[in-house]
């Protein structure tokens, strides 16, 4: 941990963020629960709809905590775990995650190929499944009603390596936001337009995720468009093998 | 005739619950989650007091705003509540005595927002 007195600026400028987008939507959980504890509804199907909103409110908040443990645990690299995973598995894994929110916007999820087979990476099965998590959840969530996510794979056999593409038909990053994609705490314009909650540490998380299993992310995006997304991860060669 | 108030937040959870509070207290509400529809609703209705969310769709839509509504002629009369999630215990703290010469506004208040200090508040600002 960084001592309080050795924190540079960028330091306190990000808690400082941190704790403004933790206390916006927390407000908002206590002002819909005031306006019931105060009496100011007594309709019970009102009264259930704040509740609702509250708890999705609440459940957001609960989101924006894993990635700031996660953040942590990613700085001390020490504390992961590594072991050989089949990738396809990962990809499947998150896609069944995720599907029914696409299924909920009436987004259709298109395979170039079958997930089937074996692609084996060194890496953290958790971690792994945030980054295909995180990138397919931004895929439905700044994607247009009833768009669509293409997923592929392909091995790169000289750079023995697998390449998962994931595009979708969404809002697009503005050429301004690029190259801020990445970086801690910043959500490109159309993102916060869409966003309910977010620390804007998904993408970073991600990047780092990646690099860390001595991988490579890149993005492709056009405004009104859509969004690829590239994850290149090394894979384990075998024995007297290619891979 | 009832006073209508103009509240201003993206979050529409937000509006949900200061509309509930302000109508409980007879107040009539128009909502906007951004400022462009809040200068809208601002040139087409008579509003007599503005709650206005500091942190929008750019972290600068509330203060630009706040900026608008007090150098316009028509509407610089009209009161505004600074609604901030900032903590007091940062540097960012807003303060009307400190800020107040380029924040122009009548009244920070800090979220979450007690709604029956809301009330007092806006009661107070709109017997003035």
């Amino acid at each position: 941990m960084v001592e309080i007195n050795k924190m540079t600026n960028e330091d306190q400028k990000a808690l400082a963020i941190m704790a403004h987008d933790l206390k916006a939507p927390l407000s908002a959980v206590i002002d819909l629960l005031d306006v019931i504890n105060k009496g100011y509804v007594t309709d019970v199907v009102k009264i259930k709809d704040l509740v609702g909103r509250a708890t999705q409110k609440a459940e957001n908040l609960s989101v924006m905590l894993d990635d700031i443990l996660d953040y942590t645990l990613l700085a001390n690299k020490t504390l992961l775990k590594l072991e050989v995973l089949n990738i396809l598995e990962i990809l499947k894994e998150s896609l069944s995650t995720v599907r029914p929110y696409a299924d909920d916007r009436g987004i259709t999820v298109r395979f170039k190929r079958e997930l089937t087979g074996e692609l084996n990476v060194e890496g953290n099965y958790t971690f792994l499944l945030r980054v295909f998590n995180n990138i397919l959840m931004n895929a439905v969530k700044y994607n247009k009603e009833n768009g669509e996510i293409v997923f592929d794979f392909s091995e790169d056999t000289p750079k023995n390596a697998v390449v998962v593409t994931i595009s979708d038909t969404g809002i697009g990053i503005p050429e301004d936001d690029m190259d801020k994609v990445f970086r801690i705490f910043e959500r490109g314009k159309n993102a916060r337009r869409n966003i309910n909650g977010s620390l804007g540490l998904g993408l970073s998380l991600v990047k780092q995720i990646i690099e860390d299993h001595k991988g490579e992310i890149d993005v492709v995006s056009t405004v009104g468009v859509g969004t690829t997304i590239v994850v290149t991860l090394p894979l384990i060669k075998k024995e007297g093998g290619t891979k | 005739m009832s006073f209508k108030i103009l509240v201003v937040d993206d979050d529409i959870d937000v509006l949900e619950s200061r509309k509930i509070v302000l109508e409980h207290n007879n107040y009539d509400v128009e909502t906007a989650t951004n400022i462009v529809v809040a200068e809208e609703i601002l040139n087409k209705e008579k509003i007599d007091l503005i709650l206005l969310d500091v942190m929008m769709e750019k972290d600068s839509d509330g203060f630009v705003f706040a900026q608008n509504v007090k150098s316009n002629e028509k509407f610089k009369d009209i009161p505004i509540i600074l609604a901030t999630a900032v903590n007091q215990r940062t540097k960012f703290r807003f303060d009307i005595e400190e800020d107040g010469d380029f924040l122009p506004v009548e009244k920070f208040m800090e979220k979450p927002i007690d709604p029956d200090d809301l009330i007092v508040t806006i009661r107070g600002l709109l017997l003035k």
